[in-house]
């Protein structure tokens, strides 16, 4: 997926905002990271990695708390109404996480 | 069972598929499995208002997943100002009930149909049961939330809108 250059948006505004979400939403957040990318419609858009605490990563209330999460981060960052970009969120838990190793969700 | 139901419940089944280590094709399928049914749902639904049931089959082929998805953000961001400004006036009645229920349908659309791109075509991240469960159980909240406002006028109007593509 194509990353859209920086500078295009202010970068600074965006990971300000991003960081007041995860303070907001300690302890089940560990760390929130983001990329601005082209999406599938060819626009630019928020892709958003969410590192959820194993003890929020629990099966049975999952879906509520991603929603309640989502909710939180679109609420604070307003990626459509300040940036005018479209929001997509992906989650994992810290388990997850230091089995993949995955650097960008470092 | 009908095939958006069918499809809902093989997204189900897929993401719990491997309890202990889940395989990416069958995360990467239960995401795209369940956006698959929500999109059969709408045109389902759609279809049924086509009074010539032999023609509806083919009624279903034109729709289009990059309008429907337009149509949803369109419809989501329309919402996403009448429901503040709902909350703003204190007016909690039947109209915001049908009001937030068409919002989780239309907001679950359209994110899906970029997560099944990535899903689909996208080798760069793995897929996990925390990202995917959650996402397959939204669809299913969608469901659910189709289902009790159908019969609304909006929900009506809203299902045309998914075909109707320009006014001349």
């Amino acid at each position: 997926m194509p990353v859209v250059p920086s500078g295009i948006v202010s970068q600074r505004q965006i990971t300000t905002a991003i960081q007041e979400a995860a303070k907001a939403l300690t302890p089940n957040v560990v760390r929130i990271r983001y990329a601005l990318m082209i999406d599938s419609t060819g626009s630019e858009a928020m892709f958003f990695r969410v590192l959820l605490s194993d003890r929020a990563s629990r099966p049975d209330r999952l879906y509520e708390t991603t929603e309640r999460i989502t909710a939180k981060i679109l609420e604070i960052v307003q990626p459509q109404e300040t940036f005018g970009m479209e929001a997509y969120f992906n989650f994992r838990s810290e388990s997850e996480q230091t089995n993949l190793h995955d650097a960008a969700w470092e | 069972m009908r095939l958006p139901e069918g499809l809902l419940e093989q997204a189900q089944h897929l993401v719990k598929r491997e309890p202990k280590r889940p395989k990416q094709a069958s995360l990467r399928r239960a995401i795209s499995t369940a956006y698959y049914g929500l999109f059969h749902l709408l045109i389902s639904e759609a279809i049924l208002n086509w009074k010539r049931a032999g023609d509806r089959v083919h009624l279903a082929r034109m729709f289009e997943h990059s309008h429907m998805r337009l149509i949803c953000a369109n419809k989501r961001d329309e919402l996403n100002k009448e429901l503040k400004m709902s909350k703003k006036e204190g007016r909690p009645n039947q109209e915001e009930s049908v009001n937030r229920n068409l919002h989780r349908v239309v907001a679950t659309f359209v994110q899906m149909h970029e997560q099944r791109e990535l899903a689909d075509y996208d080798y760069s991240s793995n897929w996990t049961r925390t990202d995917v469960l959650p996402k397959v159980e939204g669809v299913a909240a969608a469901f659910k939330a189709w289902k009790a406002i159908r019969n609304e006028e909006i929900a009506q109007t809203f299902l045309f809108a998914l075909l109707n593509k320009k006014r001349r």
